[in-house]
């Protein structure tokens, strides 16, 4: 046996990259460089290595036998070797795994404690915000309904006013073409700035209405809403009438529509307009009154007074002159009781009426 | 039966004649009164038939918004005019020889007239420039002026039994009595909390006094007691626009409104309303009883027609 041989042969054995090579590739290396069997077992010997090389003491040409348990041994030894990386790789892959469960209980605490906390949140926080804004919205809806039938009255009122400023409007300009188209503008020219002061007068005094109007609505008494729709027209001509004085600033009086006295002016005038200069002077100041051609009568309550302080009852008053039965149809009706009731309260059914539906 | 009498202009007050069983008087006014011309016809009801023909009419420079009758003088009749004049005109004279007389003394539109039908010799006039005129016919200035009223005043009515007193309806929602030998009035009846349209005397209790108001009611009001009143007259669907106490029945009432409708009432009773007419197809803002003629009334309207019925017929009927 040959020392340094073996020697040699046990350092190669201990290198660990040899260390991962199948034990056949070892002894195929060392039979190589010319070892002997005897030498090579020496060295297998001497290296302290778990690898069963007792199988390989027996001779390569062994039988089929050694063979196959040679054979088998190396699967039994390759398991090991791959068993040992795959138990290595499934404690590498079991300690993520570990981690991983650990994560996922604590990612699912998390996420338990966020949502409670979140739908905690909603409820103190968002939930009455949306009921109360959706409150208020319905609300605004209720309000809206109560009042569209107060506001019905009034918005058809506001819509005349506002239609009828329209039309005045309308027929301001119209009245503006008027002046500039018409060439007779001395005589003209004041009746048109009236107008047009006129018509001034009416937005500011219908728009002062529809105020009028609207701070009615708001008033505490309730009657105002319904009445002040039904005098609206009066409203409106009083309104502008008063307000027509200040526009127009008449000096001595305020008349709107001029008296030009001294002549009639024909309708041909004034083509488009609705009226006529109208002369209502007095065409004699000095006319006297005329004598009265017929005694005043007595009042049917004062001949009921004399009656009551007399004590008698008159003959007919209201006599026919020709004394003739028939009657004119303003006569005829169904009460003929003449004078002589009216002072003593009347009867329920002397009325004679009739309604109509 | 009843006839209509078509104007051309918007109706705004009608009366009968206190001489002529037949005549009629219509203060009438173009646009509704608020801008225009006006019209006075003087219209008789035709004693064959149905039928009202025009006597005469006199045109004015702007609206009429009233017109009464002189008690004194058959063919006279006064009118109010919008410009605030008061115009007199005469029947019997030819149309260019009228108005006769022009008293032109309130600033503001002319709404109300009343003659005397007492003293017979003196007129009344109640004018937005919230004051109240007293005339006569021959002079050419006012006699008096009573200013106390804080708004327009839309109507003046004479007492029938005391021929010195007189009561005005005013926009400042009272209603005055005054006493031309007075001063200032003698009473103020704070009778509605709207504005007061119209008020008339009773013809046969003289402390009787009713007032329309645009809160839709008539009131009763007894002067003598005038903090709570008579009797309270529901049922115009709109303000009432003018009332008259009969001239033949104690207590019957008649009133037109914006409801287009004419009513009568029995202010007794405790049903009120007796009748009801609505032939006007626009507001009813004049009525009128026949002092002469019991039972006859007269109306008219926005819808430019009078009508002539007599009370228990139909107006419309034809």
């Amino acid at each position: 046996m040959r020392e340094e041989l073996v020697e040699m042969a046990v350092k190669f054995l201990l290198n660990p990259t040899v260390g991962r090579s199948p034990v056949g590739q070892r002894r195929l290396f060392l039979e190589k460089k010319g070892l002997t069997s005897d030498e090579i077992d020496e060295a297998f010997r001497r290296v302290p290595d778990s690898t069963p090389s007792v199988p390989f003491r027996q001779d390569i040409n062994s039988s089929q036998d050694v063979q196959s348990k040679s054979f088998a041994s190396v699967q039994l030894q390759g398991v090991p070797q791959s068993s040992q990386p795959l138990v290595e790789s499934i404690l590498t892959v079991s300690q993520p795994s570990r981690f991983s469960w650990s994560y996922a209980i604590v990612s699912i605490v998390l996420l338990i404690f966020s949502g409670a906390g979140t739908s905690m949140l909603l409820k103190k926080l968002f939930f009455p915000r949306l009921k109360s804004w959706i409150r208020k919205v319905v609300l605004e809806e209720d309000d809206d309904e109560s009042r569209n039938s107060k506001q019905s009255l009034y918005k058809e009122a506001i819509k005349a006013a506002k239609e009828a400023a329209v039309a005045s409007v309308d027929t301001a300009k119209a009245s503006l073409q008027m002046l500039q188209s018409n060439k007779e503008e001395g005589r003209h020219f004041d009746v048109l700035l009236r107008r047009l002061g006129v018509h001034i007068a009416e937005l500011r005094s219908m728009s002062i209405t529809v105020q009028r109007l609207e701070s009615a609505r708001n008033a505490s008494y309730k009657p105002t809403d319904q009445y002040s729709s039904a005098h609206l027209r009066m409203d409106l001509a009083i309104c502008q009438r008063r307000l027509s004085y200040t526009e127009i600033t008449p000096k001595t009086s305020p008349v709107r529509w001029p008296l030009s006295a001294p002549l009639r002016p024909s309708v041909g005038q004034h083509p488009n307009s609705y009226m006529e200069d109208i002369d209502d002077s007095l065409p004699n100041p000095n006319q006297p009154l005329p004598n009265p051609q017929i005694t005043p009568r007595l009042k049917p309550w004062e001949i009921a007074r004399q009656q009551n302080n007399f004590g008698y009852t008159p003959e007919k008053v209201f006599s026919q002159p020709n004394g003739e039965s028939r009657q004119p149809w303003w006569r005829r009706n169904n009460n003929t009781n003449g004078i002589a009731e009216a002072g003593n309260g009347m009867r329920g059914d002397s009325y004679g009426l009739r309604t109509d539906k | 039966m009843m006839p209509v009498f078509k104007t051309p202009f918007n109706g705004y007050s009608v009366r009968f004649s206190p001489f002529y069983e037949s005549r009629l008087a219509v203060a009438t006014a173009q646009n509704f009164g608020i801008l225009g011309n006006g019209r006075v016809h003087v219209i008789d009801l035709a004693p064959t038939g149905p039928v009202i023909n025009e006597l005469v009419a006199f045109d004015t420079a702007d609206g009429v918004y009233d017109v009464a009758w002189s008690e004194s003088h058959d063919s006279v009749l006064v009118a109010a005019i919008a410009d605030g004049s008061i115009k007199v005109y005469d029947t019997a004279l030819p149309p260019q020889s009228n108005p006769v007389r022009s008293l032109k003394e309130h600033a503001r539109e002319v709404h109300g007239l009343d003659y005397n039908p007492t003293r017979r010799d003196s007129f009344l006039s109640a004018s937005w420039d919230d004051s109240i005129k007293l005339w006569t016919l021959d002079r050419p200035a006012s006699l008096r002026t009573f200013r106390e009223h804080a708004y327009c005043v839309y109507s003046v009515a004479w007492n029938p039994k005391h021929a010195d007193v007189f009561a005005s309806a005013s926009g400042d929602c009272t209603v005055r009595i005054w006493d031309v030998r007075e001063p200032g009035s003698t009473m103020i009846i704070p009778g509605h909390e709207h504005e007061i349209l119209s008020c008339d005397w009773n013809k046969y209790d003289e402390c009787l006094i009713a007032t329309a108001s645009v809160d839709k009611s008539i009131k009763i009001w007894d002067v003598r007691n005038y903090r709570v009143p008579v009797s309270v007259l529901n049922g115009h669907g709109y303000a009432v626009r003018k009332i008259k106490f009969s001239p033949h029945r104690r207590n019957l009432l008649v009133s037109c409104s914006y409801d287009m409708t004419v009513c009568l009432w029995d202010f007794m009773v405790e049903d009120a309303l007796v009748g009801r007419y609505d032939h006007h197809t626009e507001f009813a803002v004049g009525v009128d009883l026949s002092v002469l003629v019991d039972g006859l009334m007269a109306s008219t309207g926005w819808d430019e027609l009078v009508y002539v019925w007599q009370q228990g017929m139909d107006p419309r009927a034809s």
